[in-house]
């Protein structure tokens, strides 16, 4: 495995329909976000991600940590990705600020969290025994929320920094969530990354959502990277901060060429490494 | 300060998204504005399960029809819900789930076409019985290519799923 190269630059997120393009073509996608629930469980697919493995780095992204959660801690889940952390060597390990199940039920789905300093104290004590059972620095990512809660007690932004403070964790910012979230409560979004702590970021997501039938912004991750999306990547790359990033395309998938075409045009235009 | 513990929030969240009903009256007390929107957490939850189902039971969604499928996915969410972190997990429970069915003990073609669909998405079990003419109809199914082979509702036959270079491929065996 060729461990110099490092995660740096505007990477993909890795589908499966990709894979074997992926593998088989040549391209210049400096790096890939793998989801580690697709990878759970040995099988061909582990073959196929040992190579990728062999040519480029990768981080592992879950979606099942439930961070947020009150349930104990799923340890057979843990110990599986704690195991492919060990296999594949991701150059950092990611999960969502968010809640996914409760009550023993799953929702796989990423569930706001009510900005109150109950929760805060739940999320703090979750990823300091996450990190510790881990080893690793764990990085957060900022989801969409459709809704408001009447019992928060702080904004996003200082729940986040409290978290920081706390664990030492690093945070995934999507672009993308930041600017539905204000889109869909009609709010500047410029001053919220104004007043993010730039320093605690490791990696930025970018994706495409759509509007629906009642003007909602919904995170699809099935359309091309908004305008405003990539002026905001372009306006943080000015200011100096050098991110890794990733396109997150789930639904509505293109073909991998044209999804990289889209990274490159990107990259060319709105991304300074 | 809030008045309501945060494990009291998680509960009438999650039950309300769990109950994929309109009403969104439990959620009054926690939610400030724009509870209507309550319904994409409950579409979200709904739709992922459709897809997870609909990649993993092909036939059995040909077969039935996409409405009769939907309602299926929905009554399992309202009787079994997801009850692993694992989503793949789920296609076994819904499996079984399907095979209680009262739709199912009438058309026995429902079960076994899941069946068939469930060994070749997770070649898990290690073999199955099914109606004779049941795994050419369920070809049929998933690759749109026609068969002359009748179903014949007196007779058995065993199937395994077995690698033949590198291929998965359907081998009849002997009851
Ligand atoms: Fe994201």
């Amino acid at each position: 495995m060729d461990k110099i190269k490092k995660v740096q630059g505007l990477g993909l997120g890795l589908r499966f329909p990709h894979f074997d393009d992926i593998l088989n073509t040549s391209h210049n996608v400096p790096w890939f976000e793998v989801i580690s629930d697709d990878f759970l469980e040995a099988g061909p697919h582990w073959d196929k991600l040992t190579k990728l493995r062999a040519d480029y780095p990768i981080v592992l992204h879950s979606i099942g940590m439930n961070i947020g959660g009150i349930d104990p801690f799923d340890i057979d889940y843990l110990a599986s990705l704690k195991n492919i952390y060990q296999i594949f060597e991701p150059e950092w390990i990611s999960d969502h600020l968010c809640w996914s199940s409760h009550n023993g039920k799953y929702h796989h789905d990423l569930l706001p969290i009510p900005k109150t300093n109950e929760a805060l104290k739940v999320v703090v004590e979750r990823v300091n025994f996450l990190q510790d059972y881990f080893k690793r620095t764990l990085v957060l990512e900022n989801v969409t929320q459709y809704i408001d809660f009447s019992i928060s007690e702080m904004s996003e932004i200082e729940f986040i920094k409290e978290i920081v403070a706390q664990t030492d964790c690093k945070i995934l910012l999507d672009i993308t969530n930041v600017i539905i979230n204000h889109n869909n409560r009609k709010k500047d979004y410029m001053s919220y990354f104004n007043n993010f702590p730039m320093d605690s970021v490791q990696q930025f997501h970018l994706a495409g959502g759509f509007v629906d039938e009642s003007g909602l912004w919904i995170d699809s991750h099935t359309q091309k990277v908004q305008n405003t999306d990539l002026e905001v990547l372009q306006s943080l790359c000015k200011s100096g901060k050098k991110i890794a990033g990733i396109i997150e395309r789930d639904g509505n998938l293109p073909s991998f060429e044209e999804l990289e075409k889209e990274r490159v045009s990107i990259e060319n235009e709105f991304y300074e490494l | 300060m809030s008045f309501m513990n945060y494990k009291e929030m998680l509960n009438l969240f999650s039950t309300n998204v769990l109950s994929l009903e309109t009403s969104n009256e439990s959620c009054e007390g926690i939610i400030e504005k724009d509870i209507e929107n309550m319904r994409i957490y409950k579409r979200n939850y709904l739709q992922l399960c459709f897809s997870n189902f609909s990649n993993d039971f092909p036939a059995t969604k040909s077969y039935v029809g996409k409405n009769n499928f939907l309602f299926f996915t929905r009554s399992f969410l309202l009787d079994k819900g997801l009850g692993s972190v694992n989503i793949f997990k789920s296609s076994e429970s819904f499996l079984f789930y399907l095979k209680g069915l009262d739709a199912a003990k009438e058309d026995r073609l429902i079960f076994e076409l899941a069946l068939i669909d469930f060994l070749w998405a997770y070649a898990k079990l290690k073999e199955i019985k099914v109606t004779d003419g049941v795994l050419e109809y369920w070809q049929e199914l998933t690759s749109k290519k026609k068969t002359k082979k009748k179903i014949d509702f007196t007779k058995l036959v065993k199937i395994k799923l077995v690698e033949i270079d590198n291929e998965r491929a359907f081998k009849l065996c002997d009851l």
